[in-house]
């Protein structure tokens, strides 16, 4: 390349030899012509490169490429389901991200949506005035369920026993507080759920438990496909379907 | 030939009137693909895959140069020949004859003049050419021999490889100045005239 020349200088005898400078740029094109010779050798040089290309001789087509019914029925065949393979595969995508999204935040909307623990209520504290206290009445510790006890899976139902005095708020909902009876039911009227040792804010247990170790569910993994949640079912699903069309829109892209 | 009326027809699904189409532009398309990819049988599956791309696409067109809408197809099909190469490069074997030599594509001796001389000076310099064409990354090369070797126009040029006026300018100038600096490697295939200048802008 001509050292005194720049880019932008062959870029316009370039498109001067070509025709496609405007008339402004073709006037002044031409000036330079004229009055350096640098640029005229550059204008002869590149004049001759664009003849040697245009003359090469132009390859026949071996054959002819016309096309057969059948040729154009396979290919479009294996293309005619391109497009919904890329939709199936944005859509599937898209479902993952829901899921994944309303699995992560649901417990933490149920936890923000979930009433303040109620702490000892007035009822609680006038129950147990002193003067009761001095006359012997013992008061028993106050337990706050955080989680009543609820069934496996999504939280759907409430988990709790019939004609249990507990009430369940829910998915996970407020805590239940029950204020120690100043003579408290008989055993048999107590409900007979395990307590989840998790739930207990303060670890005395209540009478009937006494003495029983808490432990963490025992129940044995061997159904660990159960144990799997539907969401994280879903999820696999979802992202299994993406994965799949997603390769199936690549292999089948027009050309 | 009415073009148009032919590429209605062929939008409507006459198969017919679509391979009319075929044999007015395949060998331009050829010509394309092989300057591209230098090689006849791959030019030729290159020409083939875009006639039948264009075939079951021809909704999309919408008007315009038509010439230049069946050149995208094949250039399209060019790059991914050439990206395909890339990835895994391969060596080309050569035909032998039955005496065991290796002979050039036909293609190679093709020539209009009639000394054998002339043919083989001819021969050279377009396989000098050829050459220089090859080292150039593939979207110069689709422009200077869409532009210089087929001869269409910029506005064309810019529909057929999906890009801006300015860019093929400036890809045209650069791909020409490269073509020009490759051919001093071939100085005894150039005009005296044509040596000199290199030699004296090159001082």
């Amino acid at each position: 390349m001509n050292k005194t020349l720049t880019q932008k200088d062959y870029l316009l005898i370039s498109a001067y030899l070509d025709g496609e400078l405007s008339v402004a740029q073709k006037t002044d094109v031409e000036k330079r012509l004229q009055s350096n010779s640098n640029f005229k050798l550059a204008i002869e040089d590149l004049a001759y490169t664009k003849r040697v290309l245009s003359a090469m001789p132009r390859v026949r087509a071996p054959r002819n490429f016309v096309l057969t019914p059948d040729k154009v029925k396979k290919t479009a065949k294996i293309q005619r389901f391109q497009p919904a393979w890329g939709m199936v595969s944005a859509f599937s995508t898209l479902m993952l991200l829901v899921i994944f999204a309303s699995s992560r935040l649901a417990p933490v909307a149920s936890l923000m949506s979930a009433p303040a623990p109620v702490m000892a209520t007035e009822a609680a504290d006038t129950a147990f005035s002193a003067e009761k206290i001095a006359n012997g009445v013992t008061p028993t510790p106050m337990i706050i369920l955080w989680n009543p006890p609820r069934a496996y899976g999504m939280g759907g139902g409430d988990g709790v026993a019939e004609g249990s005095e507990i009430t369940a708020g829910g998915m996970g909902g407020g805590p239940v507080t029950s204020a120690p009876a100043e003579n408290p039911a008989p055993l048999a009227a107590v409900p007979q759920t395990t307590l989840d040792p998790s739930n207990l804010i303060l670890g005395i247990p209540d009478a009937a438990s006494q003495g029983q170790t808490l432990t963490a569910n025992d129940e044995p993994r061997s159904n660990w496909l159960a144990s799997i949640a539907t969401s994280t079912w879903l999820m696999i699903g979802a992202g299994l379907l993406a994965l799949v069309s997603a390769l199936l829109a690549i292999f089948t892209r027009r050309r | 030939m009415d073009e148009p009326a032919l590429i209605q027809s062929a939008q409507k699904g006459e198969l017919d009137a679509f391979n009319r189409l075929i044999l007015a532009y395949q060998d331009m398309a050829f010509n394309v693909a092989y300057r591209m990819l230098a090689d006849e049988d791959l030019a030729e599956d290159a020409v083939q895959n875009a006639f039948i791309s264009a075939y079951n696409n021809l909704g999309s067109f919408r008007g315009g140069s038509f010439k230049a809408w069946v050149m995208r197809m094949v250039t399209n099909g060019c790059y991914d020949e050439l990206r395909r190469q890339k990835r895994r490069p391969t060596t080309p074997l050569e035909p032998m004859s039955d005496d065991n030599e290796e002979h050039d594509s036909a293609a190679w001796m093709a020539s209009d003049e009639p000394s054998a001389e002339n043919r083989m000076e001819q021969a050279e310099l377009e396989h000098a050419l050829q050459h220089c064409l090859e080292q150039l990354p593939p979207d110069f090369r689709a422009v200077v021999v869409l532009v210089d070797v087929q001869g269409l126009d910029y506005s064309e040029v810019s529909q057929s490889v999906k890009t801006p006026l300015g860019t093929i300018k400036s890809r045209l100038a650069r791909a020409r100045l490269k073509i020009r600096e490759c051919l001093q490697g071939f100085q005894e295939l150039l005009p005296e005239q044509f040596r000199l200048k290199g030699e004296a802008l090159d001082e």
